[in-house]
């Protein structure tokens, strides 16, 4: 057999063999194609149907997700499909989480009122969901220019989708507007960055070793040029500074359970990338230019702690504000990455997976207020509080736990936070690590003020509204579902930083 | 192939591709024509790669990744457009400045 066949079919073994680690992903696409076919039939029935086809999809996605978790030191760390996708623990987990915002978006949207009103094709909404989620697993995997290029454009194309899905609202129209040409701008940025990238670095693999010691032989101001460009596209999709404008439009405009899902799951993929890339970076460039990209990000991370925190204290609508708040938890996130240290990534996945707890739990209580109660400025909430004390007590300890207080989970996650800071400023020595400690330490303090508008209009000010409207049961019992982790994490930390110490044991 | 163009020229024009674009989409305000000015930046970025790919010719990485970028850009201009149709039924005008409503940041 002559050469080039041999590594064809090389390849094609490769390929095969490499279905078995793509599982979720080929599940959702299943459950995408089945729900585009059902939704072509008229009958109430099938219509019906729609949301619960689609639960099942990620229902089945996460039973793989979490075998693939158990079995996580037979699984990890493989490459796979000719050296495109990696399967290892990072992706693994984020997967996961992926899965259960997608749980939780679905839940959400089946208690909107708003949605059921305005929104007739229904399937086409779920559908979306699930092409989103599919790209989000995607881009965990990545480890190729090119597949990462095509990952995050899958996201970007279903959330502008989602965002415009609800005609005939002017505040959903303007957004999806303003989204998509934010967005094709970052991913245009983005992928000039990417050409500079495997142009100088000689592949489009950037986990290989040659790839890093090509791009290491650059100048310092063009290396992080290149890097500035391609982050842009990142930053963009964690709703980090400079990149974070379109944030409130589109969280003021798009439908809540959508905006929940915006906040948490492309968040976490967009950190995962990052995360793969500063591993990267540590294990192969000289420290001149690693210091560099600390400015870099830590740059980043601090314009993006001042502008979310400070901004949100000026916003009178509760969509506004949250928008901001999520602007700032980025900041947070990205200043425990700009120490490059391996040691980051527990603290940072411990973070996310509280914020996906906390923000759908605060999102729930804002589309309640909206739905039932007509409720957008947080003036409307005076006094609400004392006619729904369950709603007013749940809203306190997610936004409790949002300020990073005890006694709740998001205290412990800034906790591990700062002392992940602390420990790698004491271990390298880089003042510029001790300012963000500090300045995120500050900010925590303004974030206080401008959360705790919301009880104190809750329950401080004079009721303005008569009569009381009967909360459904079925919304209660998601409310304290969702609160439950965020205080059991708090007096049970073992309990997620086990699984975490295990997932990173198993990453790239 | 003795004469070739040399690829710092290509890279040069992919970069003044890469301005215009940039320059077109923050001082332009009507909505189509920003994404004109996105088009160049990605049409910026698939000289690049086009050009970065002499070096390998034998591997075609750059190549195939630009086809990849075409596909996707043609995408996404389509989701643009109709999300502009909407906005123009709705707005009667596809000016940034006047959709914009009020703006509290």
């Amino acid at each position: 057999m002559n050469i080039p066949a041999q590594s064809l079919i090389n390849s094609l073994t490769d390929i095969q063999s490499g279905f078995a680690y793509l599982w979720p992903e080929i599940i959702l696409t299943f459950f995408f194609l089945l729900l585009v076919g059902l939704d072509l039939f008229k009958a109430t029935a099938v219509k019906i149907m729609l949301p619960f086809v689609a639960l099942a999809g990620i229902v089945a996605s996460i039973m793989v997700q979490v075998n693939d978790l158990n079995n996580i030191a037979s699984i990890s760390i493989k490459h796979f499909f000719v050296g495109l996708l990696i399967s290892d623990g990072l992706a693994i987990y984020a997967g996961l989480l992926f899965s259960v915002a997608g749980i939780f978006t679905i839940v959400l949207s089946l208690l909107n009122q708003n949605l059921k009103v305005k929104f007739s094709g229904r399937g086409e909404y779920y559908a979306y969901l699930l092409v989103l989620l599919t790209g989000l697993n995607l881009m965990a995997k990545s480890v190729n220019l090119l597949m990462l290029f095509v990952a995050i454009e899958l996201v970007s194309i279903a959330s502008y989708l989602l965002t415009a899905v609800i005609k005939k609202q002017r505040n959903a129209m303007e957004s999806g507007l303003k989204y998509i040409l934010y967005g094709t701008l970052a991913s245009g940025v983005m992928l000039y960055g990417m050409s500079f990238l495997y142009g100088f670095g000689g592949s489009l693999n950037f986990t290989d070793t040659l790839f890093w010691q090509n791009l290491s032989r650059l100048s310092s101001p063009i290396f992080i040029a290149v890097f500035l460009l391609t982050f842009a596209g990142f930053l963009f999709k964690v709703a980090a500074a400079p990149f974070h404008f379109w944030t409130p439009d589109v969280y003021e405009g798009a439908p809540v359970p959508v905006v929940a899902f915006f906040s948490t799951a492309p968040k976490i993929a967009g950190f995962v990338v990052i995360i793969r890339f500063l591993i990267q970076i540590r294990n192969h460039l000289a420290t001149i230019l690693q210091d560099d990209l600390i400015l870099l990000i830590g740059g980043a991370a601090l314009i993006t702690l001042v502008i979310g925190n400070f901004t949100a204290l000026w916003q009178r609508k509760a969509r506004r504000l949250l928008a901001y708040s999520s602007v700032a938890h980025a900041g947070f996130v990205l200043a425990a990455l700009a120490a490059l240290a391996d040691n980051s990534i527990s603290a940072i996945l411990f973070y996310l997976t509280v914020l996906l707890f906390m923000n759908f739990g605060i999102f729930l209580i804002v589309q309640i207020f909206e739905d039932k109660l007509e409720v957008a400025d947080l003036n409307g909430l005076s006094g609400l509080g004392k006619t729904y004390p369950f709603l007013g007590i749940l809203a306190i300890i997610f936004l409790i736990s949002l300020t990073g207080l005890p006694p709740t989970a998001g205290f412990t996650g800034k906790l591990l936070l700062f002392t992940n800071i602390w420990q790698n400023y004491a271990a390298t020595g880089n003042s510029f690590l001790l300012v963000l400690l500090l300045s995120g330490l500050l900010l925590t303090g303004v974030a206080f003020f401008y959360y705790i508008r919301i009880p104190y209009f809750l329950f401080f000010k004079r009721n303005l509204s008569e009569g009381k409207k009967v909360m459904l049961l079925k919304e209660n019992i998601i409310l304290a579902l969702l609160a439950f982790p965020v205080l059991f994490i708090f007096f049970q930390p073992s309990w997620l930083t086990n699984v975490i110490e295990q997932v990173v044991l198993y990453s790239k | 192939m003795t004469n070739t163009i040399p690829l710092t020229l290509v890279l040069l024009l992919g970069a003044v591709l890469f301005c215009l674009g940039i320059l077109a989409v923050i001082t332009k305000r009507h909505a189509i024509v920003v994404l004109m000015g996105v088009e160049l930046i990605f049409n910026a970025a698939n000289l690049n790669l086009v050009a970065f790919n002499r070096q390998q010719p034998h591997l075609l990485e750059g190549q195939i990744f630009s086809l990849f970028v075409m596909v996707i850009a043609a995408a996404e201009a389509a989701i643009a457009l109709a999300i502009v149709l909407k906005v123009y039924q709705y707005f009667q005008t596809v000016n940034l400045d006047q959709i914009n409503h009020e703006d509290e940041n």
